[in-house]
């Protein structure tokens, strides 16, 4: 697995300078925009959503069919995949932690705790995004799986839309339940964010397992 | 004891069908799969590799460990430098030998650590040829390996697949569209069309008792019972037989040439049969 995990670390790795002209381009705006928040959720997010673009590179020069010429099995193919999605995560994380070290540095109106804040709430979205995203792209391809997802994001929030508009007509009061999460112990709240990340992203891989066993190239 | 043993293997598509295929490739030598374009040889090399399913069948093969593929237009991404991928390999296969890889490397002229998507369509080949060899596999597939080689770097191509040859247990199953390539190091040629196997022969077999002969319309009469399949040409017929001793001593003063591959299939595939 180690191989495959290299795989698409020398490809990004050979990508680095595009890497950081876009990544120099959000500390330019940031900058301009005197808005420092902005920085310490977008970078973190960029870094997670570079796994998306290792599915476009092994669709360069047909790799995914050689790929699964190569001895391995097809569920460690997924969770290499997965690992890298890991490593990404982490590696957001890190980075997040010392932007918002750093930026309270540059403007003293803001703190460690709400910048990092602000960069794990984008790496906790992030990961809802790419553990859609990465069964979509193993059934359908890049191309077509960001239609696919595009026009899965739309009927979801469409149908949350729905949803909440019928708790609204009724006498089920939303707010409530939320207040009471605030009495919850922040530790269990932080624990349980980071379990239920776990979980998605598991019950994503094997989604992505079962598609990619019977895929043909 | 076969590398690869098929047995009525079936795929079907839409349009198109591998039907009931039956296939051996023995340990110490080298098949040669023709076809004309859509026969069915990428279909066949994909299921033996797991790239696409078989709907029936049975493939028996030695461990993927021990196989080393070209792929017809499928490499790592090309994104990456010639030195990636020894650094990839190294983890993928157990034996990879780096030393290998760089000499073979050097014997194609690929020094220089630039991108794969920097390489021309024949570089690019070698550099392919060379990552199959690298890690001592015990049997090559290969899907027209020499297709955009010029002629010198396809003999020394060649020359490789030979010396890989000289150890008994070693095997290859190589498509090619350059018949003569496969003349010069197949054992066997096994055409397939229409994803049937049409023939399946040695060329020892081949050699030593097809012909092609050349001839009238009334020479054509006498021998049309003899005939495998034969073209009616604007002066003359040519026929394929493959019989040619006995039809030598029927008839001394005819001419029978050597069946070479591309006649041979031209003749099997597009031939009249009376």
């Amino acid at each position: 697995m180690k191989g495959l995990i290299l795989k698409d670390l020398l490809t990004l790795k050979n990508q680095m300078r595009n890497i950081m002209i876009i990544i120099i381009g959000f500390i330019i705006l940031s900058i301009m925009m005197e808005n420092y928040f902005y920085i310490s959720f977008i970078i973190p997010f960029y870094i997670v959503m570079l796994v998306i673009s290792t599915f476009s590179y092994d669709e360069l020069n047909n790799a995914n069919t050689y790929i699964v010429a190569l001895p391995y099995n097809r569920k460690t193919i997924v969770k290499a995949r997965y690992y890298l999605s890991l490593m990404s995560i982490i590696t957001a994380l890190l980075i997040g932690a010392i932007l918002s070290f750093v930026t309270p540095l540059l403007n003293p109106d803001m703190d460690f705790m709400s910048t990092f804040a602000s960069c794990v709430a984008a790496v906790i979205g992030v990961i809802f995004v790419i553990s859609l995203l990465m069964p979509c792209f193993y059934k359908f391809g890049v191309q077509k799986g960001r239609v696919i997802l595009f026009i899965a994001i739309m009927a979801v929030s469409s149908l949350i839309g729905v949803i909440l508009s019928l708790f609204e007509n009724s006498n089920l009061k939303i707010a409530e339940f939320f207040s009471t999460l605030e009495n919850i112990n922040y530790i269990i709240l932080v624990v349980g964010a980071i379990l239920i990340i776990l979980l998605i992203l598991y019950i994503s891989y094997l989604f992505s397992c079962k598609i990619f066993k019977n895929k043909e190239f | 004891m076969n590398s690869i043993s098929v047995e009525n293997l079936s795929k079907k598509y839409k349009h198109f069908k591998l039907d009931n295929l039956n296939l051996n490739v023995p340990a110490g030598s080298v098949i040669g799969l023709v076809g004309a374009n859509g026969a069915g040889k990428t279909t066949l090399i994909k299921l033996l590799l797991g790239i696409i399913k078989k709907d029936s069948g049975a493939i028996n093969m030695i461990d993927k460990e021990e196989i080393g593929i070209v792929l017809d237009d499928a490499f790592l991404p090309d994104l990456l430098k010639i030195n990636d991928i020894n650094k990839i390999m190294k983890n993928i296969y157990k034996n990879w030998n780096e030393e290998l890889f760089k000499e073979y490397l050097r014997k194609f002229n690929l020094t220089n650590n630039v991108t794969i998507k920097s390489l021309s369509k024949g570089m690019k080949k070698k550099l392919e040829i060379a990552t199959s060899l690298a890690h001592n596999p015990k049997l090559l597939i290969l899907d027209e390996p020499t297709s955009g080689l010029d002629p010198i770097v396809r003999g020394e191509v060649l020359d490789i697949f030979r010396e890989f040859m000289e150890n008994d247990e070693h095997s290859i199953l190589i498509s090619s569209h350059i018949t003569s390539d496969l003349e010069n190091i197949a054992d066997y040629i096994v055409l397939i069309d229409n994803g049937k196997i049409i023939l399946n022969k040695s060329i020892m077999d081949i050699t030593d008792n097809y012909g092609i002969i050349h001839c009238t319309k009334e020479m054509f009469d006498k021998l049309k019972d003899k005939a495998i399949n034969y073209r009616k040409n604007k002066y003359d017929y040519e026929v394929l037989v493959d019989n040619k001793k006995e039809i030598k001593k029927e008839y001394k003063d005819l001419n029978i040439d050597k069946a070479n591959i591309d006649e041979m299939m031209y003749l099997l595939l597009r031939g009249e049969k009376e």
